[in-house]
């Protein structure tokens, strides 16, 4: 009796979950037309391996044998954590100066003008000079990339606080410290949120880089670049497919989950 | 946007008094230089770590006159990586603006086209490399297609935000004048699309230009910023790496230069400020 009204309803929450999922739907979908293609013979080309033959190749260096792409993701992961909590802990420290004192600023402008469009991959030959081809470089690396962006947002965010807030902790005889630590220190966090997410964005593209640049130890990097030279064609792949997912989830996942702890801890919804 | 907070604090300053953050700006650079000059002349470190500037100044006569080998060797890398880059880059413009455009009005297209785009947002375009120099081969073409990929994706990001972010009262207005096709586009969507553009473009450009010289540094076999400065490092060639550094910096300061000043002459033609977005 109801069909009539129940069908656009029933039509309506399809078209819902369709477009939630949209991009997963895709994505299977060209996957299964990749598989079909290369299953069928249609397109024979070495380089590119069947869907179906990266998946077994992820699954080979995840959890079988010597677990190398597992152990690269860790190497890799570990080297990105290091390099990035540096790159945080100096960027904010240097953004949160530049924003309290102009001409500390304009002394650094210069320099951080100049840095910015300098490919980090191009100090690692230097970095090589000084400290050889080690882990140190890698890092380094990291470093140079993800400070730039966050030390912005940092300038941004303590130029962004209002100087009432300030006088007020001061006519109450607020520390020098206590106004740094509940005033400067959250007011700067919250508008360096989007620089942290642009921070790791470069810090990841810099740590794979450098890994295969460097090709010190083990990362995900260097794993793509050792199966080139045996032409496993799979376990490349894998590397990527491990790489894109990584990303995605550092983007969709990591992130949200900061802004929402952030903006809980610090009381600030912006 | 990156560094508008770096402008600002000149503007803000300068305000009140002309040239004094410049100024201060001014001699932090040449306290730098002469803190490495006298470094470099003082033989604490040795001259092979560390070069002084007035090395690299003689280095780089050397290298762009006749007498290099190749002969102009640094004009020679310079333009091998311009033609590499603006080659790249153009193909990214003219793929990219139509995709962004399409996907921003057509929702299957949309569906279909951005899971694309956020999958290579969240790869390093040096992970594809070994798979690209698989499929084209070492040299020139796997550089190019980096170039292509890498500038690509935020222009088409950029592009189809901005689009997207057209108000629809636009649309019904210039519909409602009996505006063909051609007019709404033309007048409603390319306006609403240049600033995003050139915010996509600056970004397009940078991650370009960074993607482009660790490439080089992998598969150039003929020239090229990147190239030269991993082959100078294999010979511990350092004055040539130190050069290199610098002139990679500032190229890549003025290729930025150029897309913020249209980026910014645009915003004020159009009463509009790029979104800050990233």
């Amino acid at each position: 009796m109801t069909p009539t009204i129940a069908a656009p309803q029933w039509r309506d929450r399809l078209r819902d979950t369709l477009t939630r999922y949209s991009s997963l739907l895709v994505t299977l979908a060209f996957v299964g037309l990749w598989q079909l293609v290369v299953g069928a013979g249609l397109l024979h080309n070495p380089a590119v391996p069947a869907p179906s033959a990266v998946l077994a190749g992820l699954y080979r260096g995840l959890l079988e044998g010597q677990h190398v792409l597992f152990f690269a993701t860790l190497d890799t992961l570990g080297r990105l954590t290091l390099g990035y909590a540096v790159a945080v802990l100096g960027g904010a420290t240097l953004g949160i100066l530049a924003g309290r004192h102009p001409d500390f600023a304009s002394a650094l402008n210069p320099i951080v003008a100049l840095w910015i469009p300098l490919p980090a991959i191009v100090t690692i030959p230097v970095l090589s000079l000084w400290l050889g081809s080690g882990e140190a470089v890698t890092v380094l690396t990291v470093i140079f990339s993800a400070w730039i962006p966050i030390y912005l947002g940092a300038l941004q965010g303590t130029r962004s606080i209002s100087v009432q807030q300030l006088w007020v902790m001061r006519a109450y005889g607020a520390s020098r410290w206590s106004e740094l630590r509940k005033v400067i220190v959250p007011g700067a966090f919250v508008h360096m949120i989007p620089s942290l997410r642009v921070g790791m964005g470069y810090a990841w593209r810099a740590v794979i880089a450098a890994e295969i640049i460097v090709e010190h130890g083990r990362g995900i990097g260097i794993t793509i670049f050792a199966a080139r030279q045996f032409f496993d064609v799979a376990t490349m792949y894998a590397g990527v497919l491990m790489i894109a997912l990584l990303g995605l989830a550092l983007d969709h996942l990591v992130f949200p989950a900061l802004e929402r702890v952030t903006i809980k801890r610090w009381g600030l919804a912006t | 946007m990156e560094n508008s907070a770096a402008a600002g604090a000149i503007g803000s300053r300068s305000r009140w008094l002309p040239s004094r953050g410049a100024g201060i700006g001014t001699a932090s650079v040449c306290l730098c230089v002469l803190l490495w000059q006298g470094l470099a002349s003082s033989g604490v470190i040795s001259a092979v770590v560390l070069p002084g500037p007035l090395d690299l100044v003689g280095r780089a006569i050397y290298l762009a006159g006749p007498a290099s080998n190749p002969p102009f060797q640094l004009e020679g890398d310079i333009l091998a990586t311009l033609a590499r880059l603006l080659g790249g880059f153009s193909l990214a413009v003219l793929l990219a603006v139509p995709i962004g455009i399409a996907a921003a009005l057509s929702r299957p297209l949309e569906l279909l086209l951005m899971p694309f785009v956020g999958i290579f947002m969240a790869i390093p375009a040096l992970a594809i490399v070994p798979i690209l120099m698989l499929l084209t081969g070492i040299g020139n073409a796997t550089d190019f297609t980096v170039v292509v990929i890498t500038a690509c994706v935020p222009i088409v990001v950029y592009v189809h935000d901005g689009v997207r972010a057209i108000d629809r009262k636009y649309f019904w207005t210039a519909r409602s004048f009996a505006a063909g096709r051609a007019d709404v586009f033309r007048h409603v969507i390319l306006p609403a699309a240049v600033v995003p553009l050139l915010a996509g473009l600056r970004m397009g450009m940078g991650y370009a230009w960074r993607s482009l010289i660790a490439t080089e540094s992998l598969t150039a076999l003929t020239g090229g910023l990147g190239y030269t400065i991993f082959q100078a490092s294999q010979f511990f060639d350092t004055r040539t790496i130190y050069l290199y550094m610098v002139v990679t910096a500032v190229l890549g300061f003025a290729i930025e230069s150029v897309f913020r000043a249209a980026e910014n002459r645009t915003a004020v033609r159009w009463g509009v400020l790029a979104s800050g977005k990233h």
